[in-house]
């Protein structure tokens, strides 16, 4: 089957260098910003060890909270996902990249990004959070540091639709191969989604930050910003799901269930997730209320293609499990091989998920949402979809990837488990904590072990949250364990062995997939109108008012 | 029977029932969390 032959393409060392090298950044990333992780934590609780890293100059509480954010939130994200995409373009379509300069060109630009934003954070001239919002003042390097990184991934997917453009010529009326389809859409996705924190860098903040324009309009900005923060979840959930679709269950012993559901659930997401940002803007007070419905509205639609994730790829673990035996109406589910950490990171990671898409659900509806807002439910919230459902697992990922780019066996199966344990245990605690906190009325982005107005009832809860936050300390440590003696131990896979790349075969031919589920053309349209429709009205009476009259404060 | 013989039977066979139920079980709970936390909030009562 052509399936067969594509996945026997082998993969030329450069290319498994320059897969490597997003790996490493990511992993560096999430290694750093995941150290301030904990000491948020700790503060909440009353136990503040900023005070440690004042010899540094890391001493400040929001400092850290950015560090952890930026690093975690998008530069973790952003290096591994243009990183499994590349080698899910290679590998997917069985060929070289079309241009490959291009995309060490896309590559380096991400880093040259990242350097320029890292350097005014750690020294104190960007403390603004992972958001940023205006007012809040940044260095002009940070903002350029962030359009770097941006404009490089956006130069990455140039080079992924230049070698789709050339296999599509190849094989003509050939269906694309549905972890490429896939990939292709997250890139589309993102590169749609980003024009909105594009224009309000380049328009507002750059300036600003320049000194050509004397202030900014907090409002606009933050539409501009929520135009592409909303996406940016489904950016780093995608490529996720890509796994969760198109190689879990190979890795599992089955077959993907439906071609066509999983192929219809990624167009829906591109539809569906960039018109939906007015949810993050519940309670500002300039959007009118009735725009603010209809995002709500656009927001449950989301739901209908992630209820399709959940059917779809439950169902083709519930054929892996029952091809291995398992029985009954869910005892099959003992039946899946829990014991490789490549399945189970992501079978904890989904099951996490669950628990984030019913928090993601009930805090969209408008009056939950005004009570919800700015509390530490969100952060909660989103610790389940960024933090569970895509960080771990991208750590599944890395248990296969690291060794096939790296000709090195997995150090240690033992270890992968025991992460994947730890952070599922971990993030439970954590997250139940902060949810319940939120409904507390606990704010977020506040040093609450400063703050004299915590009442007793939320001591308990805090200091739940403390031991989640400290467990998942204890995991990620041990994932950088494992991913760093992966990669740098001496020994490597004899001759003749190795790391098979997980492709999963659909249990119907794919070519019978309709070709409407394989074409672009028709829903880059339907996303661009829906985008005008829900967003149109609102930028140009927003433009049309705008006053870039607030000045910058800086933190 | 060969292995792609004994697969066509297996898919042809296999339903999702266990699928079903969770999915079932995932909208019973996301209804049953959603209610609880507007309870939470009612018998908090109004604030103002």
């Amino acid at each position: 089957m052509v399936l067969r032959e594509r996945t026997d393409y082998e993969v030329t060392r450069e290319d498994r260098r320059f897969v490597g090298a997003h790996l490493f950044v990511a992993i560096v990333a999430l290694s750093v910003g995941s150290l301030f992780g904990p000491l948020q934590a700790f503060e909440w609780s009353g136990l503040d060890l900023y005070g440690l890293l004042e010899p540094i100059g890391l001493g400040d509480y929001y400092k850290g909270l950015t560090i952890h954010g930026v690093l975690n939130a998008l530069v973790w994200t952003t290096f591994f996902i243009t990183g499994f995409l590349t080698i899910v373009i290679i590998k997917g379509l069985g060929r070289p990249l079309r241009y490959p300069k291009l995309n060490r060109i896309g590559f380096w630009t991400m880093v040259i990004g990242l350097v320029m934003a890292a350097i005014p954070i750690l020294m104190g001239a960007a403390t603004v959070l992972y958001t940023f919002y205006p007012p809040l003042e940044a260095s002009w390097a940070f903002y350029l540091g962030l359009t770097l990184v941006v404009v490089g991934s956006w130069i990455e997917g140039y080079g992924f639709y230049f070698t789709m453009a050339e296999w599509r010529k190849d094989n003509p009326g050939t269906r694309s191969p549905f972890i490429v389809l896939a990939a292709l859409i997250t890139m589309v996705m993102w590169q749609i989604a980003t024009l909105g924190v594009a224009v309000e860098i380049l328009t507002m903040l750059l300036p600003a930050a320049l000194g050509i324009t004397a202030g900014t309009d907090p409002e606009l900005g933050r539409t501009f910003f929520w135009f592409t923060g909303h996406p940016l979840v489904y950016f780093w959930l995608l490529p996720a799901y890509v796994s969760w679709y198109g190689m879990l269950p190979a890795q599992a012993g089955g077959k993907l269930f439906s071609d066509s559901l999983a192929r219809l659930a990624f167009w829906l997401f591109l539809l569906l997730s960039i018109p939906v940002g007015f949810h993050h803007q519940f309670v500002d007070p300039g959007i009118p209320i009735g725009w603010k419905y209809v995002h709500a509205a656009l927001t449950y639609g989301v739901a209908f293609p992630s209820l399709l994730t959940l059917f779809t790829v439950v169902a083709s673990l519930e054929y892996a499990a029952r091809k291995r035996g398992g029985k009954g109406l869910l005892g099959w589910i003992r039946a899946l091989p829990w014991g490789n950490p490549v399945v189970s990171a992501q079978l904890l990671a989904g099951i996490l998920f669950m628990f984030g898409g019913i928090g993601g659900i009930t805090n969209a509806s408008y009056n939950v949402n005004l009570v919800v807002h700015n509390t530490a439910w969100i952060p909660g919230h989103f610790h389940l979809t960024v933090a569970s459902a895509v960080t771990l697992s991208f750590f599944g990922v890395s248990y296969w990837l690291i060794p096939y780019v790296t000709g090195k066996p997995l150090w240690t199966t033992r270890w992968a488990s025991f992460v994947n344990w730890t952070w599922f245990i971990g993030m439970l605690i954590f997250s139940n904590a902060m949810h319940v906190l939120g409904l507390l009325g606990a704010p977020r982005r506040t040093p609450l072990g400063e703050a004299p107005y915590v009442p007793e009832e939320w001591s308990g809860h805090l200091f739940r949250m403390s031991v989640g936050g400290a467990i998942l300390f204890v995991g990620v440590v041990a994932f950088v364990v494992v991913a760093a003696r992966t990669a740098f131990q001496k020994s490597r896979f004899a001759e003749g062995e190795g790391v098979e790349f997980p492709i999963a075969e659909s249990i119907h031919d794919p070519q019978d997939t309709p070709e409407w589920l394989d074409r672009f053309k028709p829903w880059i349209i339907g996303t661009i109108v829906l985008v005008a429709l829900a967003y149109g009205p609102q930028l140009i009476e927003q433009i049309g008012n705008a006053a870039y009259n607030s000045p910058l404060i800086s933190p | 029977m060969s292995d792609r013989s004994t697969d066509a039977a297996f898919e042809e066979d296999f339903k999702p029932r266990g699928t079903i139920a969770i999915v079932a079980m995932f909208v019973a709970m996301l209804i049953l969390l959603w209610l609880s936390i507007y309870l939470i909030l009612i018998v908090r009562g109004v604030t103002v």
